[in-house]
């Protein structure tokens, strides 16, 4: 029980670091940095707007700061250029409809990775390595004998 | 349960997980044409690639830029006038390509009450611009978006681009790279609704 209570303490307190370390800065710069890689560039595939250098990336990300500074929030800039470039804009998948596919199928098979591994190691913990045969539970006995006749 | 049982429902639940997820790339792989781009305000209706008449109808987004002679100007001056809207600027090739087909089409409809065209550079050198403008004899307005907002708003993905807003104020055509004096023809009918 006790390595198991230990191995659940590690494996809590990783995830808690991990949640922790993992929440977003809030200033300005690094909204403005995170909706930058979040949005693609409107003109050079596969490129987000942080990484582009097209001129149309370089208007979003002054146009993101301007945005940030009148009040806007984060998905609502997201949204105004999603209205105006289409749901192609957005470098991550949405978050309804199908889409949810894509956000639900990594937890999905973590968890069932998990219990996979929880359940192998339970049966591999019960089970013998090795069945013994007629053979070997005689040769137990007399050995067992042998040892309590010697002691005595 | 026994080994052969466990395998087979393995086997299922891996193949359910392929099933899911080919169904999920195949609806959500577009089935337009991959030479086509889409923009802001393209439809149904795609004519050429990159040429569109629109079928949104959306409403074209307002602006208010500084013109070359240092005055303002605002896309609501123009309102009840078929306009055409052409991003550009002197650096980009496909823009000096196209100057001779909006010459041409200028010249055709400037002195066309209900007419008037606009260009609009954005990320150039306005001494340059006005140097190119002086030169090639550019008779339409030409105003600058030096923070791209304009552009932004249209959602323009490059320069040059081409949109042509009817009377109503709405968008009904829309070109992407050099314009032919036909496309902005064909775009003018659709803005005035004589197609």
């Amino acid at each position: 029980m006790l390595p198991w209570l230990l191995l659940g303490v590690i494996v809590a307190s990783a995830l808690v670091v991990l949640v922790v370390r993992s929440q977003p800065s809030h200033s300005d710069e690094a909204r403005a940095r995170r909706l930058e890689r979040e949005l693609a560039c409107p003109v050079c595939t596969g490129e987000s707007v942080a990484e582009s250098n097209a001129p149309e990336a370089r208007a979003i990300r002054d146009d993101i700061r301007d945005r940030i500074a009148d009040g806007q929030s984060d998905s609502e800039i997201v949204d105004a250029y999603a209205a105006v470039y289409g749901e192609r804009i957005k470098l991550n998948p949405a978050d309804h409809g199908l889409a949810l596919v894509a956000w639900g199928l990594p937890v999905v098979a973590v968890i069932a990775g998990a219990a996979g591994v929880v359940v192998a190691l339970r049966r591999w913990s019960r089970e013998p390595r090795l069945p013994s045969s007629a053979e070997d539970e005689v040769l137990v006995a007399r050995a067992r004998e042998t040892e309590l006749h010697e002691d005595r | 349960m026994s080994t052969n049982r466990k395998v087979r429902w393995v086997a299922v639940g891996v193949g359910l997980v392929v099933v899911v997820l080919g169904v999920v790339l195949a609806l959500n792989v577009s089935g337009s044409d991959p030479n086509v781009t889409e923009g802001r305000f393209t439809g149904q209706d795609v004519v050429a690639p990159g040429f569109a008449l629109v079928s949104n109808n959306d409403t074209a987004p307002a602006f208010t830029l500084e013109t070359l002679d240092g005055g303002q100007l605002a896309l609501s001056d123009l309102a009840g006038k078929t306009v055409v809207v052409n991003f550009w600027n002197t650096w980009c090739a496909p823009c000096i390509q196209e100057a001779p087909a909006l010459r041409e089409f200028y010249e055709l409809h400037k002195d066309e009450p209900d007419f008037a065209m606009v260009g609009i550079v954005r990320d150039d050198d306005k001494d340059k611009v006005r140097a190119y403008v002086d030169a090639e004899d550019v008779g339409w307005t030409i105003a600058f978006d030096p923070k791209s907002k304009a552009a932004l708003a249209y959602g323009t993905t490059g320069q040059p681009e081409t949109f042509v807003i009817g009377p109503d104020g709405r968008v009904a055509g829309e070109q992407f790279s050099a314009v032919t004096v036909d496309n902005l023809e064909l775009m003018l009918r659709a803005a005035r609704g004589t197609l």
